[in-house]
């Protein structure tokens, strides 16, 4: 197995126009690989993006549990949907696009969950039922931040996880989110500033 | 672009921030900012922001969590290619067993030695007419006889 597919696949912003090609199309190679029968691919191409997609998913989630579980499921999606890439768009946008889609479906459906079962049971359930791995020994600044992240609207939220945890310009998040990049702008203002606000409330 | 409107200015400082705006752009903020406080505190707000979601450490899965979720990753994908494989082999045999019904068929209206187009057995063409003596019409070129 190549060891280079072990790390994590830099999709910063500090990575230079040929470093993006290049990963653009090893990943596409992958997937070419991948749809040719060649099974071994899917786990390059795992290895290559867990970590982004888990750091996604985690950050809108706001759950560890609930991230992985929407990290397996994404990459499960991947398998049935690949066929469905369009070769030349680049792999990364359309993994991080199902990614946020994913995941605010799974934070939907848990919301619907806790206010079913809050009318079911006349019980207090938190919105957010904090990370037991984590517990006591969690930061206050993770508290703050959690918090802060979750006083925002979906489109905000996915705008600052994607621009500030996983530093995509904005024609990425533009294209991950399929709206204009003044649109970007104008959402990661906005949201940065509304952040802020929240941030300093507590 | 109005450089001492902080209304216009404002929605630009993230852009600017993240270094999104272009080049000419980009220094009309950089004089803005040197005269307007407000301005800078913002910018300044925003900067936090970016500074606090990168300091919060996500807590990121074991290897062992990796291992068993690429395992998952692996057995569906093995079970997807197979059924795959299984709906293409059940596919191909359909196709065999109606091209064979098909073969049935054709074997069973016209029997060995007939074609369909001499359902007799003779060729297409009868003895009679291979001439144009006989033809029907009587206006034969065949022989150049009955014009």
């Amino acid at each position: 197995m190549n060891s280079d597919l072990d790390r994590d696949v830099q999709t910063d912003g500090a990575a230079t126009r040929e470093d993006a090609f290049l990963r653009d199309r090893e990943d596409e190679r992958l997937v070419l690989q991948f749809l040719a029968g060649r099974k071994e691919a899917l786990g390059d191409l795992f290895r290559r993006h867990r970590n982004g997609v888990f750091r996604i998913a985690y950050r809108l989630t706001n759950n560890r549990d609930d991230a992985l579980e929407v990290t397996q499921e994404v990459f499960m999606k991947l398998i049935e949907h690949l066929a469905g890439f369009r070769q030349g768009s680049r792999f990364f946008t359309w993994l991080y696009r199902v990614t946020v889609n994913h995941a605010l479906d799974f934070v939907r459906r848990r919301t619907r969950l806790a206010a079913a079962s809050l009318s079911d049971a006349n019980v207090q359930v938190p919105a957010h039922t904090p990370d037991p791995e984590r517990g006591a020994e969690r930061a206050e600044l993770s508290e703050r931040l959690e918090a802060a992240l979750g006083g925002l609207s979906e489109k905000h939220r996915t705008a600052v996880v994607l621009h500030g945890v996983e530093q995509l310009s904005y024609k990425e998040i533009a294209e991950i989110t399929g709206v204009s990049t003044g649109t970007v702008m104008s959402r990661l203002f906005y949201a940065r500033k509304r952040l802020a606000e929240l941030l300093g409330d507590r | 672009m109005n450089t001492n409107d902080c209304s216009i200015i404002e929605p630009l400082l993230g852009a600017y921030l993240d270094g999104e705006l272009p080049r000419q752009a980009a220094e009309r903020l950089d004089m803005h900012l040197a005269t307007c406080q407000d301005c800078r505190a913002v910018l300044g707000d925003l900067a936090e922001t970016d500074r606090v979601l990168r300091a919060d450490p996500i807590p990121m899965p074991t290897a062992t969590e990796w291992a068993a979720a690429e395992w998952r990753l692996h057995a569906r994908a093995r079970s997807v290619f197979a059924s795959r494989f299984v709906k293409t082999c059940a596919l191909a045999a359909a196709a065999v067993v109606l091209l064979g019904a098909l073969v049935w068929l054709a074997v069973l209206i016209y029997p060995s030695g007939r074609t369909p187009e001499s359902p007799g057995g003779y060729t297409a063409q009868s003895e009679k007419t291979a001439g144009g003596d006989e033809d029907p019409l009587g206006i034969s070129v065949g022989h150049g006889e009955r014009f």
